[in-house]
């Protein structure tokens, strides 16, 4: 049976509405007739095309300080066009080595905008697509032979893609759920003026966002999946500034997938209160020298934490490439942490413990089912974040191949779940930390509460660090006092800091994100319970040299 | 001498009664007594401008909406000087990337409290700012032996102005069905291999106020249509062409604007039998868009945006800023002797048609009249803000800008009125018999400039063709560029057509990555020019799609 017959059986089977109909009609049509006619149109064959749209249907608003500051809906669909000429042990999307122009490694593709409805339009739209990037394809695949001739042998020589043993078919969308949009303004309204009774507080926003995507995949392959996703964000933050030009701020944000999982204006009201108190401590705050010694850090922070020292350094394409440190590429069967810590990758999971979890998905965007990914078991490496790139031992996807509209696809996190089997209450942590601050004879520890993100240096050409943006965190002493304190961030190297993880809580918190990389954007979660370091080191943040604002804001002081 | 204006178009909308407008003194008035940093003085001239557009925007192709959008965006700017009008913060740019004003967002519902909020924080941020820039300009002066100096700002009579206000009313929905029409026109060409059409429709209400009790509301509804069309000629060579319809009013979106969308999409298919030519040099006929943008590009832009910003990176400035070239030529001859040039910005309409230039009070708050510019081809007058220079201690009214773009002088609405015209047949006949003195085969008339920001004044012809003298047959020609084409061309006009031509643009600022004004010109519909050289351009082919166009080859 051919790709184009086995579609329109689908298309059957499942009954589109009438966009849906010419957007997969447009795409399928096109992608037969581009496949027939470009797969020998050179002597270099192209022998994979892929595309995929995003049709997105989102409204949001903000609100400051009581008024509405912004409102919009939007409704458009992005198509992107993958294409590989060559063959799968060799192509096109092979790393151009030692090139010194930016471009020649470029993680961008073009998009088109498409019209949503009418068939014509949206395939004249593919057509000029496809023509564009065939031709950058193919410019770029000489490239490559040049490249491959010009420079030394490679290590990995696993290839470049991993094809199909079978065509995937998947359909699951969600519908569009009726919001009282008076009733959402209205609570994001009597949060948003609670702001007016701070004068420290320079800037302050409420938000509410709804957004409802699909996407559309097909390629020469046959497969063809539609996944739609529905998710809402409520979130708010509010910022301030020292008198030593120290920009500070709280966040707070709540992900849900249904409108009846929204917090109610007490609870946030509460957290926003909380947030307050938190910026006026910061505000009072001492700056902290430069720190090495033992710390908690708490649940919800942890999780970034893990996302953003370990994932990142975990993602299969990292481990290839030529540029990148490689820091776990050949560490696979060797104990990198403590045994009592699991950690593993599962994009399949809607929540965790009651939680929802943003980082969930079917299919990913190579057309290939998620799956569970193991990458540490009792403190040993097990795998990577694979997409359909193979590693040298590694020749299958485990379904974490993502991206954005208008970038090339790599592998990244969905929901990365840190599990121990060493935990304790969060109580008997904080003294488990306080009897370590004795034991190392320092004046204090340190509570980390927040962290904002953080970056991590990867390849080759930057030293391969790890820094960590901490929003909210507080000194304690041996007699148990806290203090807050500011203007630090968290710094290292991940094979010098995971072995000074001592014990863990049992208090396990959900992180629920955007994650931007090479591959663009994507929604991610990570799971963590809090966890006690022996030592971790602490450096002073870049600030603003700016003053605070000379007057008092207009509705303070009337 | 300060005079008071006051004009009230509706007391409807008395400034009483709009919050922006109070948040916006009452700020004012607060900073400009209280906002002062140890060491330094509170700012003497603090002015905000708030652009507030409620609009609506469609994309469609090939008969289709790609994308579609209504919102709302309320803006602030600030003007705030330290110093005072001899010598101030403003007009100096210590970073020529950067040169932009302060500005926020302000919340879209007319709330007192939050509409203060943000001016008090942009206000703050402003006032730093402009103290760090007053002292870098100070050492600027210092270092340069500078033997005109100017005021920073003129006095001006204290205006109040309120016109009538608005809402948005209509979505584009209402329009979808015709605009659907005007893409789908594209599917008459299977020559064009792309193209695009965007509407825009806004109710843009403009607020202003200034510490020296100025203040003013206009309010006016845009409708904007775009087509963009992309075609590879039978050579290879790819040009994209574009036209843009602006109105005040809907009763321009009828079958007429179909008709015009239609004839510019059929002359960029024509296109597509394009030569290349190697060389040309003889005379030229510029028509409707070509004749327009010819005006524009050579005087119009060139007697605008005078002064430029200080900068002690001088030999960089004319990569970021278009420089005028023609200021320093008043009183002398700078076009053909037979052609007069006033702007008159109050006019609304030419013709029935709509002028998009029009305005009455400009964004310093100065009313707007009519100003000659060029009389028997001599320069009179260049456009003026408030910034004194060494041609003028006050404004002519045409300062004007946006939220990320300063106020600059420029056009408003061009009158081009030529003493020497000719009916176009016999115009066309005049070129015939130049090129036949010149022993040429051929006339080139030009169609349409392109409207890069380039080092060349005029841009390159987008669409062209050469017509055959003794046959009338008409060739056009792929891409190619003029040689040697500068301000000389004003004064190498040797006739114009006795009918006239609108056209509705947007100016585009100084800057490279600047705003734009809405302006009009109404200029003769064709001109001939006795010798223009046009070369080949350096550009290379491109490579023919590999798959025919779906559409056109069912």
């Amino acid at each position: 049976m051919s790709l184009i017959t086995g579609f329109f059986v689908f298309l059957n089977i499942f009954g589109f509405c009438a966009s849906e109909d010419s957007i997969i009609k447009a795409m399928s049509d096109e992608l037969k007739v581009s496949y027939d006619k470009l797969k020998n149109a050179e002597p270099y064959p192209l022998y994979f095309i892929q595309y995929q749209t995003w049709v997105s249907d989102n409204y949001s608003v903000g609100l400051k300080l009581g008024a509405i500051t912004d409102e919009t809906d939007t409704h458009q669909a992005i198509l992107t066009c993958d294409m590989r000429i060559g063959s799968p042990e060799l192509d096109s999307t092979h790393e151009i080595k030692g090139s010194k122009n930016y471009y020649d490694n470029s993680y961008n593709l073009d998009i088109s905008i498409i019209p949503l409805n009418d068939y014509d339009a949206v395939r004249a739209n593919i057509w000029e697509l496809t023509d564009k990037t065939y031709k950058k394809t193919l410019d770029r695949y000489i490239k490559i032979i040049a490249n491959k001739k010009l420079t030394a042998e490679e290590e990995d020589k696993s290839g470049d893609f991993i094809p199909a043993l079978k065509p995937e078919v998947f359909y699951s969308t969600v519908s569009k759920e009726n919001m009282d949009r008076d009733y959402i303004k209205g609570l994001l309204k009597k949060v948003s003026e609670k702001a007016k009774k701070y004068d420290f507080i320079i800037n302050s926003g409420v938000s509410f966002s709804a957004l409802n995507n699909t996407r559309y995949i097909l390629n020469t392959e046959g497969s063809k999946i539609i996944e739609g996703k529905r998710k809402y964000l409520i979130d708010y933050y509010m910022t301030a500034r020292t008198d030593d030009g120290l920009d500070i701020s709280r966040y707070n944000s709540y992900s849900f997938e249904e409108i009846k999982e929204m917090p109610d204006e007490k609870k946030i009201s509460a957290d926003f209160e909380k947030s307050v108190s938190e910026l006026k401590n910061l505000l009072e705050a001492k700056n902290l020298e430069p720190y090495h010694g033992p710390a908690v850090i708490e649940n919800r922070a942890a999780a970034v934490f893990w996302h953003e020292i370990f994932g990142h350094r975990i993602e299969g394409h990292r481990q290839k490439s030529e540029k990148e440190g490689q820091t776990f590429a050949k560490k696979i069967g060797e104990k990198i942490m403590p045994d009592f810590i699991t950690i593993y990758d599962d994009p399949n999971l809607k929540y965790y413990k009651g939680k929802f979890l943003n980082g969930h998905y079917n299919y990913d965007d190579e057309a290939v089912k998620s799956e569970k990914a193991v990458l540490v078991e009792n403190g040993v490496l097990k795998g990577f974040l694979m997409q359909r790139v193979p590693l040298k031992g590694f020749d299958k996807s485990n379904g974490h191949g993502r991206r954005s509209a208008g970038y090339i696809t790599v592998s990244r996190q969905g929901n990365l779940i840190m599990e121990s089997s060493k935990t304790v209450s969060y109580d008997e942590l904080k003294k488990m930390l306080i009897d370590e601050i004795k034991k190392s004879k320092k004046e204090y520890g340190i509570i980390i509460k927040d962290i904002e993100g953080g970056y991590t240096y990867t390849t080759r050409d930057m030293p391969q660090s790890y820094t960590i943006l901490i929003k909210y965190a507080v000194k304690v002493y041996p007699d148990g006092k806290e203090e807050p304190i500011r203007g630090l961030n968290m710094i290292g190297t991940p094979l010098n800091t995971f072995p000074k993880i001592l014990a863990t809580g049992n208090d396990y918190d959900v992180f629920n994100g955007s994650c931007g990389a090479e591959s663009g954007w994507v929604d991610v979660s990570a799971v963590s319970p809090s966890l006690l370091f022996s030592e971790i080191e602490t450096q002073k943040v870049q600030k603003s040299s700016k003053k605070p604002p000379v007057l008092k804001p207009p509705y303070y002081k009337k | 001498m300060k005079f008071l204006l006051v004009i009230i178009l509706n007391i409807s909308f008395l400034n009483a009664n709009d919050v922006y407008l109070k948040a916006m003194k009452d700020e004012i008035e607060r900073n400009t007594k209280n906002l002062v940093m140890e060491g330094f003085s509170a700012p003497y001239f603090l002015a905000y401008t708030n652009y507030d557009n409620d609009y609506c925007e469609v994309s469609l192709s090939f008969g289709d909406v790609e994308y579609k959008t209504e919102d709302r965006m309320n803006v602030v700017k600030s003007e705030l000087r330290v110093g005072n009008r001899k010598f101030d913060s403003s007009n100096y740019a210590s970073d020529l990337n950067k040169y932009t004003p302060y500005y926020t967002y302000l919340p879209q519902e007319p709330d007192y409290d939050a509409i203060r909020q943000s001016l008090w924080y942009l206000t703050d941020e402003a006032y730093k700012n402009a103290i760090d820039l007053y002292s870098k300009k100070e050492g600027y002066r210092k270092n340069k032996d500078i033997k005109e100096i100017y005021d920073e700002i003129s006095d001006s009579p204290k205006v109040e102005y309120f016109q009538k206000g608005g809402r948005f009313k209509e979505s584009c929905s209402k329009y979808e069905k015709i605009l659907k029409e005007i893409s789908a026109l594209s599917k008459k060409y299977d020559k064009i291999k792309s193209s695009s059409v965007r509407f825009y429709h806004s109710y843009e209400t403009k607020r202003y106020a200034n510490s020296e009790n100025s203040s003013f509301i206009t309010s006016y509804p845009i409708y904007s249509l775009s087509i963009t069309a992309e075609i590879m000629d039978k050579n290879g060579f790819v040009k994209k062409t574009d036209k843009k319809f602006i109105f005040d009013s809907d009763r321009y979106i009828n079958e007429a604007l179909v008709k015009k969308a239609d004839s510019f999409l059929k002359e960029v298919s024509d296109t597509y039998n394009s030569e290349v030519l190697d060389y040309y040099l003889g005379p030229a006929v510029f028509e409707e868009d070509a004749a327009v943008e010819f005006f524009n590009n050579l005087f119009v832009r060139n007697i605008s945006f005078y002064p430029p910003v200080e900068t002690d990176k001088e030999e960089y400035l004319r990569y970021y800023y278009d420089v005028p070239k023609l200021v320093d030529r008043i009183g002398k001859r700078v076009i053909s002797g037979f052609i007069d040039i006033y702007d008159d910005p109050t006019v609304k309409e030419y013709d029935g048609e709509y002028l998009a230039g029009n305005y009455y009070i400009d964004d310093e708050g100065v009313m707007v009249k009519k100003l000659n510019l060029v009389e028997n081809g001599v320069l009179k007058n260049i456009y003026t803000s408030k910034r004194p220079n060494k041609y003028s201690s006050q404004s002519n009214g045409h300062s004007r800008g946006g939220y990320y773009m300063y106020n600059y002088p420029t056009s408003g609405n061009v009158f081009i009125n030529s003493k020497k015209t000719l009916r176009y047949e016999e115009l066309i006949s005049e070129a015939k018999k130049m090129a036949k003195e010149q022993n040429m085969a051929n006339i080139l008339v030009v169609r349409k400039l392109s409207s890069s920001y380039t080092e060349d004044v005029l841009g390159e012809p987008s669409v062209a063709y050469l017509l055959d003298i003794n046959t009338g047959e008409k060739k056009y020609i792929s891409d190619s560029k003029f040689e040697g084409m500068g301000l000389r061309s004003l004064r190498d006009i040797v006739y114009t057509e006795d009918k006239k031509y609108v056209y509705n643009f947007e100016q585009k600022g100084p800057f490279y990555n600047s705003q734009s004004v809405n302006s009009s010109i109404i200029a003769p519909k064709s001109i001939l020019i006795n010798e223009i050289e046009l070369i080949k351009s350096d550009k290379k082919p491109d490579k023919k799609p590999y798959v025919p166009h779906p559409y056109f080859n069912k």
